[in-house]
């Protein structure tokens, strides 16, 4: 239907995942929206407008997929755009399908499926540049021929052939022509014809009925095929009217009887169809350059050095070292300068505001707790850098293949673990990205698991416990240390924990057959300098954010918390004591009475202090705590500080330098959490509270619980089920109480 | 000059095979099918076991065979 100016026109970008389709969009569209070099990036339609000569275009993104016969919710989100089942119950005016230049004929199998839409379709040549290094040259003219459609040649990360594309977009909305479809063998025709016959003669008796004025639209061609192809599949009760199907069911049966008569293999008619036909086209249209078929490019021999058993795994596990040790080395000076920068406005703040409460929300609360937090953004960039390198390169894929023997062990399929590995930066686009697998049980479990693997925010605990309690040993000259080792040892034990649980879940709740494993190798290329630092600034500038708002948010409760109520007789009796015990001091002459009274005023000071604390709302839940996580080695504060942390776990960083840096005023130079943590002692005695076991069994503790509140809402949308949320906040407290207490008595037992 | 007809995980790493036959459930077959996976396809074997990594044009596919298909291939020269 032409489109008058005012309206905007509707155009569906679709195409094989990793074809830039993003990019694409992006230039289209002029946002900013993330991409990646490996499948499954974009699992949600995406809407975008800009206005291209004088035209409004709304520009929807939709998730890549090889073909339109739905099998993953991702794949549904497609097929629901382009039959217009989905948005407005309209299909779109145009679609746009990208094909990547250096592998036609694989990406334009969907093209010929987009044909049977009706609708009108351009073809944009993507990657154009990298066809070219690689010894491929395209006769675009004569495609776009063959092909019977417009095709422009692209390279959307320079923006090249954007506005051509556009305009060739809105033309071809505006034209009735549409390109010819792919024939199939006569029978599967006929029976078309016959689908067409009885809906053409139902949807006119409908159509007087309802009082409908245009036309109803026939079922495109597209549908028809399904309906032939796909017995008793999903795909026609999702897209077919109910008023449809009643129809059209009857007929399927006679249909399918015909066509198998026919001997045609229904099961791969439509692969054996599309491609003779796309074979023939292409004829004459690509050449290849002179290498020989089957020929191994040195791609080809790093591919095969990386999926190998011992070599391949020794480099995963190497290059994994290399990020957790380069995370430490890196960040230190940079942590160290804001550590000062932190100490530096804690000390203006001590000077300028008058003693009293206000100081101490300022300089306890808000500094302490903020600036603790902040303190690890250094580390969460360099993370950044390096997934973003990982994953633009395309080693993540790589990575999938490695991990598909242990995946086949507990049940899953590679695909899974792509997720999973999404996850190691933040669970929530990993629970998304599961909307790639097909079935709905390794979907559950996978979306179960992943908030298991440590991410991101689980860093700065990790680094803080290591960083303060875990020795700095290093060897091979700095490139693998024992502080490095302990952080990727947290990340090794929730994939441990992860594979237990999928493998319990697999065997008891979530029985069944694993579905099938297929997954695309992305080519390696060099990351984009663009891609990765955009994802160290939108990914650091969250991290901000977070510490801005919610972190400040607990972490003033807390200190609210251990601030009141104050005992006032309390405080009374120890002023008293204090000002009797200052006033001796002054008068004193002896030097040795001097440094005696002294020290007592500086006990007396600290007395008061742990008094206070205690005497809290804060102080006082922690004794009812401290019998549960005593076993686990902590005190109360840690205890709090855990409890505290389970709406988001970086809090507990916050709260950890609340708790142990309230009140230590006297201190002329603010001194870092770490230090006032390593100075901890329990109450009433020199025995440190902090030791090896306890850092560690905090951090098995952070590493395996479900501190999260917007992962269970997630889990929780994805799912559909509050129960699934519940039920994974259930499995992981249990699971990291009882880890935790393990670590440390273990820990201790050893000697620790 | 072609070889015997074997399944896809005896192909050694490395060599050029032919695809003779890929049989198994409709969904699979026609999946492999889309991907290029297909009777008469030439691929080489860049990875041999399950998965295995194959390269199909200028594609690289892995997947588990006999998971739902069972790929068959002769050797080419």
């Amino acid at each position: 239907m032409p489109s008058t100016s005012g309206t905007p026109l509707r155009v569906a970008l679709i195409g094989n995942p990793n074809t830039g389709k993003s990019t694409l969009f992006n230039a289209l569209s002029g946002q900013n929206v993330r991409t990646g070099n490996y499948p499954g990036v974009t699992v949600e339609k995406r809407i975008g407008h800009s206005t291209v000569a004088g035209q409004a275009i709304e520009w929807i993104d939709l998730p890549g997929t090889y073909s339109l016969v739905p099998r993953s919710p991702d794949e549904w989100i497609a097929v629901d755009v382009l039959v217009g089942q989905n948005v407005a119950h309209q299909p779109p005016d145009a679609v746009l399908c990208v094909v990547d230049a250096s592998n036609l004929e694989r990406n334009l199998f969907l093209f010929t499926q987009l044909l049977d839409l009706g609708r009108p379709v351009v073809v944009a040549l993507n990657m154009m540049d990298q066809a070219e290094r690689h010894g491929i040259s395209i006769d675009v003219e004569r495609l776009s021929d063959r092909l019977g459609v417009p095709v422009i040649p692209t390279e959307a990360h320079r923006r090249v052939g954007i506005d051509p594309l556009a305009e060739a977009l809105i033309r071809a909305a505006q034209s009735n022509e549409r390109a010819g479809v792919v024939p199939f063998p006569e029978e599967l025709e006929n029976q078309c014809q016959k689908l067409e016959t009885a809906l053409a003669a139902g949807t006119a008796s409908s159509s007087t009925e309802t009082g409908s004025t245009s036309q109803t639209p026939s079922l495109p061609r597209f549908l028809q095929l399904r309906l032939l192809l796909d017995r008793g599949s999903d795909s026609l009760r999702h897209t077919l009217d109910a008023k449809y199907r009643e129809r059209v069911e009857p007929l399927l049966d006679s249909a399918h009887e015909a066509i198998d008569a026919a001997r045609i293999d229904r099961a791969s008619v439509e692969a054996v169809s599309r491609y003779s036909w796309l074979n023939e086209r292409l004829e004459g249209v690509v050449s290849r350059g002179d290498r020989p078929v089957g020929a191994q490019s040195f791609q080809d021999r790093v591919d095969r050095f990386l999926v190998h058993k011992v070599w391949g795994t020794l480099t995963f596990v190497l290059l994994m070292l290399i990020v957790f040790q380069a995370i430490f080395a890196g960040a230190e000076p940079l942590t160290a300068g804001i550590e000062a920068g932190v100490g530096w406005i804690a000390d203006i703040a001590s000077g300028v505001l008058p003693e009293g409460v206000l100081r101490s929300l300022v300089v306890d609360g808000v500094i302490a707790g903020v600036g603790g937090v902040l303190v690890f953004l250094p580390q969460i960039l360099i993370l950044f850098f390096f997934i973003g390198i990982l994953e633009d390169c395309g080693y993540m894929a790589r990575a999938a293949f490695l991990m598909d023997r242990l995946m086949a062990r507990i049940g899953l399929n590679g695909k899974a673990f792509i997720p999973l590995l999404s996850s190691f930066a933040c669970a929530i686009p990993g629970i998304l990205a599961t909307r790639t697998i097909e079935n709905r049980r390794d979907r559950l479990i996978t979306i179960l698991v992943a908030p298991l693997m440590s991410c991101s925010a689980r860093l700065p605990v990790y680094t803080l416990l290591s960083s303060a309690f875990i020795p700095s040993t290093t060897w091979l000259g700095g490139w693998v240390g024992l502080r490095g080792l302990t952080v990727a040892s947290m990340y090794a034990l929730g994939i441990v924990a992860a594979v237990i649980v999928a493998t319990v879940l697999r065997r008891t709740m979530l029985k069944g057959e694993t579905s099938p494993f297929l997954l695309e190798l992305p080519m390696f290329k060099f990351p984009s300098p663009r891609t990765v630092l955009g994802r160290m600034v939108e990914r650091g500038g969250e991290f901000v954010k977070r510490a801005g708002t919610l972190i400040l948010a607990v972490t003033v409760l807390v200190w609210a918390a251990a601030s009141f109520p104050v005992n006032g007789e309390a405080e009374k009796a120890f002023q008293t004591r204090l000002d009797e015990l200052s006033v001796q001091a002054e008068a004193a002459t002896v030097p040795a009475d001097q440094e005696r009274l002294a020290g007592e005023i500086d006990r007396l000071e600290k007395t008061r202090q742990s008094e206070r604390l205690r005497e809290s709302a804060l102080g006082q839940a922690g004794q009812l705590i401290a019998p549960v996580v005593r076993p686990l080695g902590w005190d109360w504060k840690i205890g709090c500080a855990a409890i505290a942390s389970f709406p988001a776990r970086e809090v507990i960083v916050g709260t950890l330098g609340v708790l142990y840096q309230l009140g230590n005023e006297e201190d002329e130079n603010s001194q870092g959490l770490r230090d006032a943590m390593r100075k901890a002692t329990w109450d009433e005695s020199d025995q440190k509270i902090f030791t090896v076991p306890v850092a560690l069994s905090i951090m098995v503790f952070f590493s395996l619980c479900a501190q999260c509140a917007s992962t269970l809402v997630v889990i929780r949308r994805e799912t559909g089920r509050w129960s699934w949320a519940a039920f994974s906040f259930g499995y992981m407290t249990v699971l990291a109480y009882v880890a935790a207490l393990l670590t440390y008595q273990i820990g201790t037992a050893l000697g620790g | 000059m072609l070889g015997h007809c074997v399944p896809l995980r005896c192909a050694k790493s490395g060599s050029c095979v032919r695809i003779d036959q890929v049989v198994g459930g409709t969904d699979q077959v026609r999946r492999l099918a889309e991907m290029g996976l297909r009777q008469g396809s030439d691929v080489t074997v860049l990875h041999s076991g399950s998965p295995c990594l194959l390269k199909v044009g200028r594609t690289k596919l892995s997947f588990r065979d006999g998971e739902g298909a069972c790929v068959f291939v002769r050797e080419s020269a």
